[in-house]
């Protein structure tokens, strides 16, 4: 018996939702002037046993008082130039930060492997064990200090730019205070929320569809409200579908169109203002849209021959024959959604044994692309064929009915003592109905379409 | 290490290799000395410290035991030189090789005698030298006799573990493992035992290493054979030449593959992460614990904590220090040195953490800029008491 194998490609998109909830949110760092006001390179926030410490904080000598660059992230690094060769903890007098000789304390710190990033530097002033008058001097003394990180270069001599927070220092005990970094105001939350939810659906369909509307939350009040933006910054805002901007969306609402149906949402707040470094939020992404319809999209069918025998009996079908399954439609309140079944060529040359054939298709389910464990059963998709072109003893297969769809399902045969001089086309319809609990997406079948020898 | 070798060589050979005895003459030079205290002993905690009190960037932060008084520690290695000065306008004496050695030279320090080292490639013409006002902390992988009358106060460093390291012809069980009454077997030279694992030389530490003693205490314990010492091994060593051979601890990097050796779990994940220099050579690290290997991993490498709390492999590690000098109510009390003991002080020598080892389910996680991160890189846990014991 020889057979001849087509596989074809059943994509079908389906976007119906399910899932409901989606509203998380997002965090930045502070914002802060990119060059600080006291002459620091750039920010330097201070951690207590794991937390971060306000400036309000007072400190004991012997600390355990971590440098990073973030106030959310202790491991957020303090960034040295690339010509920097090592780094170190500094305490100096206000105005002598870049002067290493003038430097009152200091200790050697080292770069994480590979970068000229300081991470977790401890500025405790008791481990600085360099430096002239020396560290126990100034905890005697007391008084006003920058304390920091400093890049070098030149076996350490030339100091190439340093990170301090200004330090006041009570004589005799060493407790310390930092002053504030020049700008620092509560982070604010971005998040993504929904209105006008669409009445089609039950509450278990409770998740944003094409035509809500949805709200960029700057913690909770939409667009923001003053004391939410931080004074003197300004916001804008970019929505993204997939990740890719969505022109003209730049508002704090933002429509969700059919384009959308089956992409997730995000909105990227960017707050600015001139000197200062720019802080960019984005907010967690939406469950993908859902379309209006329940079903409604897309059969793509694509076929490729992968093996026609020796020519006497082969099988074909058009490179990137396609169908489209839509005009989806409710019946009886199931999506209902039909196309074509592309062009089967099926060319028999046996003009003398005249076996006769049969052309039968298997299936496997349909399975979401983002989620392969939920499939709908093949026996959803119903098959009518048809045939045309050399027709003698071909029979077309019985019409199947979507949900009882059984495989191997016969789309045609031809009996035994015929001999057809052209090929013989087997087409015809496809009907998928969704069942009503299937989540949307894109769900994909195969469709392997063989032909035996009688 | 191997500078140990090398002086110990030419001791033996005396005049007749008189190049290579100058050879080594820089290295009996003047090494620097403390800023402050000196640290000698054990040589498994011997990386740890020194990483520790030399600065270390191995979590990525820069991480340095200094005093509160913002000076800077030393700690010299159980081997290298012969001997060694710690501070300034001291005088040289004998470096102390391992755990026992180094309480014993702080003993003598305490007490205002002489050390002799109880090393044998030690520098004889330093035998019975002055040592007080040279040593202020000592290492120890063995945690002491415990006594209420004891001269020093001990500090648990981290929890280590005792394994060892066999060579590629050796054939353990599953996990690497041999039982502890086997292992007893094969270091009693009974020849099916040897013959049975591929074994032809059990391998014991130098004389004085904490390693040594904690080794052969706890397979006595473990396989119940209570005829199982050190005099016992080394009658072995001695009498049954070419079975039990001396080695110097955790140098496995000249291990043979019919050879077996104790190592600590600490050492090994060290040397295996990077963080050491690596002296593990071609062997694999065994388990004395049926059901579990003491390290997991490849990159890098971690202890395993089943392994690391078992009551016999497991052990806590120390530091030891004269309890006058950290009893607040003596005269010779020193808050500075105490302060290097703190439990809390996340950056202190002893700190590990708030949990004691009992209580953890999974492997901890550290802030990267505390002691305690430096430790588990270093294959140390936190041990399983924060201790304040007085030992002799």
């Amino acid at each position: 018996m020889k057979k001849s194998i087509a596989r074809v490609a059943v994509v079908a998109t389906v976007v119906v939702g399910l899932v409901a909830g989606f509203a998380t949110t997002a965090s930045a760092t502070t914002g802060t002037k990119a060059t600080q006001a006291n002459g620091s390179y750039g920010p330097v926030h201070l951690f207590l046993t794991g937390s971060y410490a306000t400036p309000s904080t007072s400190f004991a000598w012997n600390d355990n008082v971590i440098a990073a660059g973030s106030t959310s992230d202790i491991t957020s690094v303090i960034a040295c130039p690339v010509g920097s060769t090592s780094a170190a903890t500094f305490l100096a007098a206000r105005g002598s930060e870049n002067t290493k000789s003038s430097w009152s304390a200091y200790a050697p710190s080292s770069f994480v492997g590979g970068t000229q990033n300081v991470s977790q530097a401890n500025l405790k002033p008791a481990g600085l064990t360099s430096g002239t008058p020396g560290a126990s001097a100034v905890k005697t003394a007391g008084g006003s200090y920058s304390l920091g990180v400093a890049c070098l270069s030149n076996s350490g001599a030339t100091v190439d730019r340093t990170y301090y927070r200004y330090v006041t220092i009570t004589a005799s005990t060493g407790a310390w205070t930092a002053a504030a970094t020049d700008y620092s105001y509560p982070t604010p939350s971005i998040t993504v929320t929904q209105s006008n939810a669409n009445a089609i659906h039950s509450p278990a369909f409770a998740q944003p569809h094409t035509s809500d509307v949805l709200n960029a939350q700057i913690n909770s009040v939409t667009g923001g409200s003053a004391s939410d933006i931080p004074a003197g910054f300004d916001v804008a805002f970019q929505w993204y579908a997939n990740g890719s901007a969505i022109s003209s969306a730049t508002g704090s609402t933002y429509t969700t169109v059919a384009n959308d149906a089956g992409k997730v949402i995000t909105v990227k707040a960017t707050y600015t203002r001139s000197g200062y470094t720019d802080v960019v939020q984005t907010s967690a992404a939406t469950a993908a849209i859902e379309g209006d319809a329940v079903v409604a999209g897309d059969v793509t069918v694509n076929a490729t021959v992968l093996d026609a025998t020796n020519g006497q009996l082969s099988l074909s079908v058009a490179t990137n024959a396609t169908a489209n399954l839509s005009s989806a439609s409710l019946v009886a309140n199931f999506s209902t959604s039909t196309g074509s079944l592309p062009d089967l060529t099926v060319t028999d040359g046996r003009v003398v044994s005249q076996d006769g054939w049969d052309l039968k298709a298997s299936a496997t389910s349909f399975a979401k692309s983002n989620d392969s464990s939920i499939t709908i059963p093949a026996a959803q998709l119903g098959i009518a064929p048809a045939i045309s072109g050399s027709t003698t003893g071909v029979t077309a297969g019985t019409a199947s009915t979507a949900g009882s769809t059984t495989y191997p399902y016969t789309l045609a045969s031809q009996s035994a003592g015929h001999t057809l001089g052209d090929p013989t086309v087997v087409n015809g319809t496809l009907t998928f109905v969704a069942p009503q609990n299937k989540p949307g997406g894109t769900y994909t079948s195969t469709l392997t379409v063989t032909v035996y020898s009688k | 290490m191997l500078n140990k070798k090398v002086a110990a060589i030419a001791a033996a050979s005396g005049m007749t290799i008189a190049g290579l005895a100058l050879g080594i003459t820089p290295a009996k030079a003047f090494d620097p000395v403390s800023n402050s205290y000196a640290i000698v002993g054990s040589d498994t905690l011997e990386d740890a410290v020194g990483a520790l009190v030399n600065g270390t960037s191995v979590t990525d932060s820069s991480v340095r035991v200094t005093t509160s008084d913002s000076s800077t520690l030393a700690s010299w290695d159980a081997t290298g030189s012969t001997s060694i000065i710690t501070k300034p306008y001291t005088t040289r004496f004998q470096r102390p090789n391992g755990s026992g050695d180094g309480r014993t030279a702080l003993k003598a320090a305490i007490a205002g005698t002489n050390y002799t080292s109880s090393f044998s490639g030690r520098d004889a013409s330093l035998d019975a030298t002055p040592v007080a006002g040279k040593i202020d902390i000592v290492r120890g992988s063995s945690g002491g006799t415990i006594s209420g009358s004891g001269v020093m106060q001990r500090y648990t460093f981290g929890r280590d573990a005792i394994a060892f390291a066999y060579g590629a012809s050796v054939t353990p069980g599953a996990n690497g493992y041999i039982s502890p009454a086997d292992v007893v077997k094969m270091y009693q030279c009974d020849s099916a035992t040897l013959s049975a694992y591929g074994v032809t030389h059990p391998v014991i530490p130098q004389a004085g290493s904490g390693t040594r003693s904690d080794f052969i205490s706890k397979l006595a314990t473990a396989s119940g054979d209570s005829s199982f010492t050190d005099a016992q091994v080394i009658t072995h060593y001695t009498t049954n030449s070419g079975c039990v051979s001396i080695g110097q601890e955790h140098d496995a990097s000249t291990l043979g593959a019919t050879e077996i050796m104790p190592m600590s779990a600490s050492r090994w994940i060290a040397m295996k992460n990077g963080a050491s220099y690596n002296r593990a050579g071609s062997a694999t690290l065994g388990s004395l614990v049926s059901g579990t290997a003491a390290t997991s991993g490849t990159a890098p490498v971690l202890p395993v904590l089943a392994y690391y709390k078992d009551s016999t492999w497991g052990r806590d590690t120390y530091l030891f220090v004269d309890k006058n000098r950290v009893d607040s109510t003596n005269g010779s009390y020193d808050a500075v040195l105490k302060a290097l003991f703190s439990y809390t002080d996340e950056t202190s020598l002893t700190y590990q953490g708030d949990t004691v080892l009992g209580s953890l389910s999974s492997l901890p996680t550290f802030g990267a800029y505390t002691s305690a991160a430096v430790k588990l890189k270093f294959g140390f846990l936190p041990a399983s008491v924060k201790d304040t014991q007085l030992v002799n």
